[in-house]
């Protein structure tokens, strides 16, 4: 001990030393709220017209990984009280019985960056390899939500399915042809990295240590003649890869309650973020600079608490260039109130 | 009311997991680590509590109830999942808590090497003993508090505490 301390101090010393060292996982919440949103389903009616809320609450999750978006199904009516819970709640690495669509982690590509959207994919049965192929095609598909989203992946790829090893992860596509879209290679393969990253997470690997490519259940040692694919892909640093601000909720066309909350992620400078709501006609409604929980070299986040009347409306957030004071990185979505 | 950042109405029960995820998920995910000394289970152990609580919100419908009921939670899952790991892979668990904490310490986190000793003795307290200067010495929590997230009364509450300090305190004075 140091001289003055107690057996005592130096005791919540070593505690505290070693807590502080404990960052959870980024996709804690969406993991969470896959869970409640399962039991939902199966049967758990909300209380009250509090249903529409859960949906634009829908928040996301930390870091990397927020929500999930608008519910899958229509959203149960309001209700007089609570109705007695399914006894059997589904736990987080459990298989609901298929047929059954999944919360998952998709990622997409705008100028250049990606995005990652939480789609309800079906699956023909719940699988651990089932669940990142149905992300993975997903992905590949392009078939985003928010239309300015994208894929990197050329058009007719497919996915033949997923092998799983231990926490290693094969993934077997077809029909790559010869070039990713635009050329951007690199980035579609951070595309499906990504993906697979994020939603094994959403299985009983929780997190893989090696993503591979196969193509026709075959190695290869190059895809597109250009990009080392013969071992484990490299998952790129987040900062180098990831749209710099994000719109985690609501998602793009998401019913939110009237009271819902913002929930923006960036690696930003200094953490700081613009944040903008627009209603009809363009309007500004809501407008607010946001200090994320960290700066650029690290992620932020943030959540905002907002109420509006009903009405479509826009998000928009980005930040503000510090060399020359323009607008960087937007990301929007529309979505409804009410 | 445009824009304004209020909410009125009362927490629905999804509400209730996001706002008390963000104040408390982090600080019971530590807690969950310091009784288990295994960070992907103590992840699970607390999400296993917010499901609960979202399916209990109903009955609970209070902030401070809550975090007492996912403290309680969170005692309770890592008693039960460290009696599951149970002592055939005890050795196993050692390792690689040992595999942690260099791993940390390679990561920069050199101060802890400095705690490895009392962290390794902490570890090997019997579970209430460790509950009981867990919940006190890194929560902070009263007496009572305590008694209520362990399950038991104050008196035990004291006398679990008292023996694991006394357990505790040779190692405590030496170490560094």
């Amino acid at each position: 001990m140091r001289p003055g301390e107690t057996p005592e101090d130096r005791l919540r010393d070593a505690l505290r030393a070693r807590a502080v060292e404990v960052e959870p996982a980024p996709d804690a919440l969406a993991l969470i709220r896959m869970r409640t949103t399962e039991r939902r389903r199966n049967g758990w009616a909300m209380m009250g017209a509090a249903a529409a809320v859960a949906a634009a609450i829908a928040a996301g999750v930390v870091v990397f990984a927020p929500e999930q978006g608008p519910q899958p199904g229509p959203q149960p009516a309001a209700t007089a009280g609570p109705t007695t819970p399914s006894p059997a709640g589904p736990s987080a690495s459990a298989a609901p019985s298929p047929p059954v669509s999944v919360q998952l982690p998709v990622y997409f590509i705008r100028n250049g960056m990606l995005y990652r959207e939480f789609h309800a994919v079906p699956l023909t049965a719940d699988t651990d390899a089932e669940r990142i192929a149905a992300a993975v095609r997903e992905s590949l598909s392009g078939r985003a939500r928010d239309p300015d989203y994208g894929t990197a992946w050329p058009p007719g790829v497919t996915v033949h399915g997923v092998s799983i090893d231990g926490k290693s992860v094969a993934v077997d596509l077809g029909s790559v042809g010869t070039d990713a879209r635009d050329g951007a290679r690199a980035l579609a393969v951070q595309q499906l990295v990504y993906t697979v990253a994020a939603a094994g997470t959403y299985t009983s690997i929780k997190k893989a240590d090696a993503i591979r490519v196969v193509v026709d259940g075959a190695p290869v040692a190059k895809l597109w003649g250009s990009v080392d694919a013969g071992g484990p892909l490299r998952q790129a640093p987040m900062a180098d890869v990831q749209g710099p601000v994000w719109v985690i909720d609501p998602q793009q066309d998401q019913q939110a309650g009237r009271s819902f909350v913002v929930y923006l992620a960036g690696v930003v400078h200094e953490g700081t973020v613009q944040l903008r709501i627009r209603g009809a006609g363009g309007k500004v409604v809501f407008e607010q600079t946001v200090q994320l929980t960290a700066g650029a070299p690290a992620l932020g986040e943030a959540r905002v608490p907002v109420t509006l009347p009903p009405g479509r409306y826009t998000v928009e957030s980005w930040y503000v260039s510090m060399k020359d004071g323009s607008i960087q990185a937007v990301d929007d979505h529309e979505f409804t109130v009410g | 009311m445009v824009g304004e950042a209020a909410r009125e109405e009362p927490w629905t029960a999804d509400d209730a997991v996001t706002m008390l995820f963000a104040a408390h998920y982090r600080g019971l995910v530590r807690l969950g680590v310091l009784l288990l000394h295994d960070e992907a289970l103590a992840e699970d152990v607390v999400q296993d509590a917010y499901v609960a609580l979202h399916r209990h919100w109903w009955r609970l419908r209070d902030a401070d109830k809550a975090l007492a009921y996912l403290r309680t939670s969170v005692v309770n899952g890592a008693r039960s999942a460290l009696r599951k790991r149970g002592v055939a892979d005890r050795y196993v668990a050692r390792s690689s808590a040992d595999e942690q904490t260099v791993a940390s310490a390679e990561t920069g986190a050199l101060s802890l090497l400095r705690h490895r000793e009392i962290l390794e003795a902490v570890r090997r307290l019997p579970a209430r003993q460790r509950e009981a200067i867990v919940l006190r010495y890194y929560a902070e929590l009263s007496e009572a508090e305590i008694a209520d997230a362990m399950g038991v009364s104050r008196g035990a509450v004291k006398s679990h505490a008292a023996r694991g300090m006394a357990a505790l305190r040779e190692i405590l004075e030496h170490a560094p």
